[in-house]
């Protein structure tokens, strides 16, 4: 029935790999490690001069400020468009490419080539090409989250389809099941844990596609702040920013890594 | 040996060749001839490689053959049917299924409506004693458990044909025997037509009504050894003297292939 956990020899209760076996103790491990890099950032800053780096208590001050004055919440809500609309065209479109490229053999000829060539090569060489072709518009910077982000759904994709046990297609044609039955019922189900692997690393790379349009192309969010601020030496408004993205970057990944262990449940054990 | 009507599997001389990478022809199967009755249960035993998984592919409908013909109820085979439905080795359940949806797959292929559907499985659950297991996934039960599962999906669809690929080699000893009399327990209340292909010469000569061996290099059949141990069998049918001179008959055929590969080479 139910596998059993493997037996573990009793360990001393203060000892750290003893506590990190436990919820509560993890939640202590965390909390503390936090607590530290926080007295350590507070200790390194100096707030003497503006020039120089912010302590954590400088930076939470002047983050406020931003977000009260309204500038923060408008850039970002200026960004996610971006990363909104450019995510949802690598889901829209990766997917469905990464299972044509499992399964038709040309589309393989003809898409894997250019999936090399965009994980081989630094994205950001290619930034003046798309700017010389769309110039600064949210079209360019929505292609250049695309372009970061949807290798890695297509392959990812395309490996989870190719990977599913061929024994289960074959239970399914045994049925009488239709290839769009078993591609519906089988395949794509079977495939879930590998393409929202795929789906996990794409969103860190929509991420860092994101504020890099936005760097290079200017035109508006978060990117051009961070330049605008850069431009006037302000270091703590360019720190608080930067850790906004830092956050939400976290909690985005945390609901999809939610999302994965739900939907991945069966494949664990 | 039996008139056409009466053939629930019919396979007359069908050979089949294998193209490897090279592009060279190897055949695989050479002249077959074997016939399973409606109502009989038919095991084929033999070395590895020897075609038995093949042919039994070829009657479900899954793979193609070279020459010869193949018969399902006296239909030529074009592929899978409604009429047969396949066990598997390594049992091929749906992991993220409940074991209720995994055993009702092959209704929902035809379109029974979700009520119905689960109104049959569990029927069969509880007919395979997984009446309590409805709502498990298949991970958390153990190997014999979710053969059970398989067979209940097999079943489901009320074939007249059931064909079972080692269905019990991934079992553990134990649990096969009890597997074994449990299938015949179902067996017996139906008219189902099987055909069995295993690697255990006792579990071929306890379940079946005809044995068939065949020999490799290339596939074809050796003998057909007819047992005649009275039915119903049970626990005390495994220590009749006829079943293990029986077993010990089979052993003797296929002990010879094993320790000279050549001899059994068809001329």
């Amino acid at each position: 029935m139910v596998a059993a956990r493997p037996a573990r020899p009793r360990a001393p209760r203060w000892r750290l790999e003893s506590m990190a076996d436990r919820r509560l103790g993890r939640l202590a491990i965390r909390i503390a490690a936090l607590v530290l890099f926080i007295g350590i950032w507070q200790a390194a800053g100096d707030d003497s001069i503006n020039l120089l780096f912010p302590t954590f208590t400088r930076t939470v001050s002047v983050w406020w400020d931003l977000v009260e004055s309204g500038v923060l919440p408008i850039t970002l809500l200026i960004t996610n468009q971006t990363l909104f609309v450019g995510f949802l065209i690598v889901l829209v479109l990766g997917i469905p490419i990464g299972i044509f490229t499992a399964r038709i053999k040309l589309m393989d000829k003809i898409v894997s080539p250019y999936l090399t060539f965009l994980v081989a090569i630094p994205m950001i060489a290619i930034i003046p090409v798309i700017q010389a072709l769309l110039g600064l518009t949210f079209a360019a910077r929505v292609t250049v989250v695309v372009l970061f982000a949807i290798p890695y759904v297509v392959i990812n994709t395309a490996v989870a389809v190719r990977r599913v046990d061929p024994v289960l297609t074959e239970m399914a044609f045994s049925f009488g099941a239709s290839r769009l039955m078993t591609l519906r019922d089988v395949v794509l189900p079977a495939a879930v844990p590998g393409m929202m692997a795929g789906i996990r690393i794409a969103l860190g790379q929509a991420l860092i596609g994101m504020v890099v349009a936005e760097l290079t192309i200017v035109g508006a969010g978060i990117g051009s702040l961070i330049a605008d601020l850069q431009g006037r030496f302000r270091v703590a408004p360019v720190l608080a920013v930067a850790c906004s993205i830092v956050i939400e970057g976290i909690i985005l990944m945390s609901l999809v890594e939610w999302i994965e262990r739900r939907l991945g449940r069966w494949s664990k054990q | 040996m039996s008139g056409k009507a009466d053939a629930a599997i019919s396979i007359r001389s069908v050979s089949k060749y294998y193209v490897s990478g090279n592009g060279k022809k190897t055949k695989a199967l050479d002249s077959v001839d074997l016939t399973v009755n409606r109502g009989e249960f038919v095991s084929i035993i033999g070395p590895s490689g020897c075609g038995k998984t093949t042919m039994l592919k070829m009657v479900g409908g899954i793979l193609g053959w070279d020459h010869g013909e193949v018969e399902v109820l006296g239909k030529a085979v074009e592929g899978p049917g409604p009429e047969r439905a396949t066990v598997f080795q390594s049992f091929a359940l749906l992991p993220w299924m409940t074991v209720i949806d995994n055993v009702s797959f092959g209704l929902k292929v035809r379109g029974v409506a979700k009520p119905e559907r689960y109104n049959i499985a569990r029927g069969l659950l509880k007919s395979v004693g997984l009446g309590d297991f409805e709502h498990a996934y298949p991970r958390q039960l153990s190997g014999g458990m979710q053969q059970r599962v398989g067979l209940a999906r097999a079943l489901a669809v009320s074939p007249q044909v059931l064909l079972m690929d080692e269905p019990f080699s991934a079992i553990d000893a134990q649990t096969r025997l009890i597997l074994q009399t449990d299938l015949l327990d179902i067996w017996s209340k139906t008219d189902l037509s099987v055909l069995f292909i295993t690697h255990a010469m006792d579990e071929a000569v306890f379940l079946s009504d005809k044995v068939v061996i065949m020999g490799a290099r290339p596939g074809h059949v050796t003998e057909v050894i007819d047992v005649d141990l009275p039915r119903p069998r049970n626990e005390a049918t495994r220590r009749d003297s006829r079943f293990v001179e029986l077993t010990g008959r089979v052993w003797d055929r296929l002990r010879g292939m094993i320790t000279d590969p050549n001899a059994d080479v068809a001329a």
